[in-house]
């Protein structure tokens, strides 16, 4: 169970460390928000499933499992609020320009 | 939309126990401790806060639109968890690529229920790769790579929708209509 | 090997945030700031969760719920907010 919850750790860590260079990397936002935002739902998930599998049945995961019930409720509705604003703003979707 | 029609005690009872069961198990789980005083508050603040949001705070017939059974719930949320896995694990090859945009593509589905189209655009945009911008009636709105070879429907999940449209089937033969 | 797993990753996330607070001070657009804040929300509740495990204290965790559910506020918020023009 330690060596689960050790391999989703660092397996959430490496989707964490690929979102966040890609909101860097990209120069168009609406490239950003799809790449950076969903790999970074992926990389939540998996570390919080490694902590779960980590501290075992207690409240413990108990409450992980309320936190990862919210986020997983909260953060489709957040991510589309921020893309409606920008798209009934006028703000028109571009080619990504190469470097 | 918004008539006073109250539904008779016996009748909402199993509805208010789901309820009741969801509110009792969230405040043991915040107290992280099973003991009398926990137990007995528990159940005094969980059926104060049922009857009182049931009694003033919602009217109309609410359970009709908006209730969906528990077992399809963690059926639905299985898939769903199976999927974001998979959908993650196919975007990792656009943050090298070079040359990538984004497009928005119409989509519509066979769902009716506005329940169960907000489920499924919550959950498109919980899957990697795509998020929804908008949503009218049927209609989605759905920011994603632009991709030349593929069609609308192989962007969106679509053993979720399946079983959407099986549970939607199972729901109106339920309330007839 | 894995003595120190939970530290690693701990340090490693918090040296994402100083990137993710970069992208909310440069970013181009009001939205790009926005999403750097999102970003940074997410990494903060990983991070508290984290402390809590290392630190064996439960309570931790309801900060985390308490961050989690202020920083969805505040993303819905102001994305109303820029998208009204100044009109909740």
């Amino acid at each position: 169970m330690e060596l689960i919850g050790n391999i989703f750790l660092i397996l959430g860590l490496f989707f964490i460390v690929l979102g966040t260079y890609a909101v860097n990397r990209f120069r168009n936002f609406y490239t950003r928000i799809l790449i950076a935002s969903k790999v970074d739902t992926v990389g939540f998930l998996f570390v919080i499933l490694g902590l779960i599998a980590k501290s075992g049945a207690s409240f413990f995961s108990a409450k992980l499992m309320v936190i990862l019930f919210f986020y997983l409720i909260t953060n489709p509705i957040s991510s589309h609020s921020i893309l409606h604003s920008a798209y009934h703003n006028g703000f028109r979707i571009k080619k990504e320009e190469s470097k | 939309m918004l008539k006073n029609e109250r539904t008779s005690f016996g009748q909402s009872l199993p509805r208010h126990l789901g309820q009741f069961s969801l509110l009792f198990v969230l405040w043991i789980v915040l107290f992280e401790r099973l003991d009398g005083f926990v137990v007995w508050t528990g159940i005094f603040a969980s059926i104060s806060v049922v009857l009182f949001t049931n009694r003033y705070l919602l009217r109309g017939k609410y359970p009709d639109y908006y209730s969906v059974s528990f077992s399809f719930i963690l059926r639905y949320g299985a898939v769903l968890l199976k999927e974001i896995f998979f959908a993650g694990f196919s975007v990792l090859p656009k943050i090298f690529s070079r040359n990538v945009d984004a497009e928005i593509v119409l989509y519509t589905t066979k769902l009716t229920n506005p329940l169960l189209v907000n489920v499924l655009a919550n959950s498109i945009t919980l899957t990697p790769g795509t998020v929804t911008v908008e949503k009218n009636k049927s209609q989605l709105k759905i920011l994603t790579f632009a991709n030349a070879e593929k069609t609308a429907e192989d962007i969106i999940p679509s053993n979720l929708e399946r079983l959407l449209l099986e549970y939607e089937q199972t729901k109106h033969t339920k309330t007839g209509g | 090997m894995f003595h120190y797993i939970n530290e690693a990753v701990l340090v490693v996330i918090v040296l994402l945030m100083i990137s993710a607070v970069y992208r909310t001070l440069a970013g181009p657009t009001y939205w790009d700031r926005l999403l750097g804040a999102n970003l940074l929300s997410t990494k903060i509740i990983m991070a508290i969760a984290l402390y809590a495990l290392i630190t064996e204290q439960i309570y931790f965790l309801d900060v985390a719920i308490l961050y989690g559910l202020l920083g969805f506020l505040s993303t819905i918020l102001i994305a109303r907010f820029i998208e009204r023009k100044g009109d909740v």
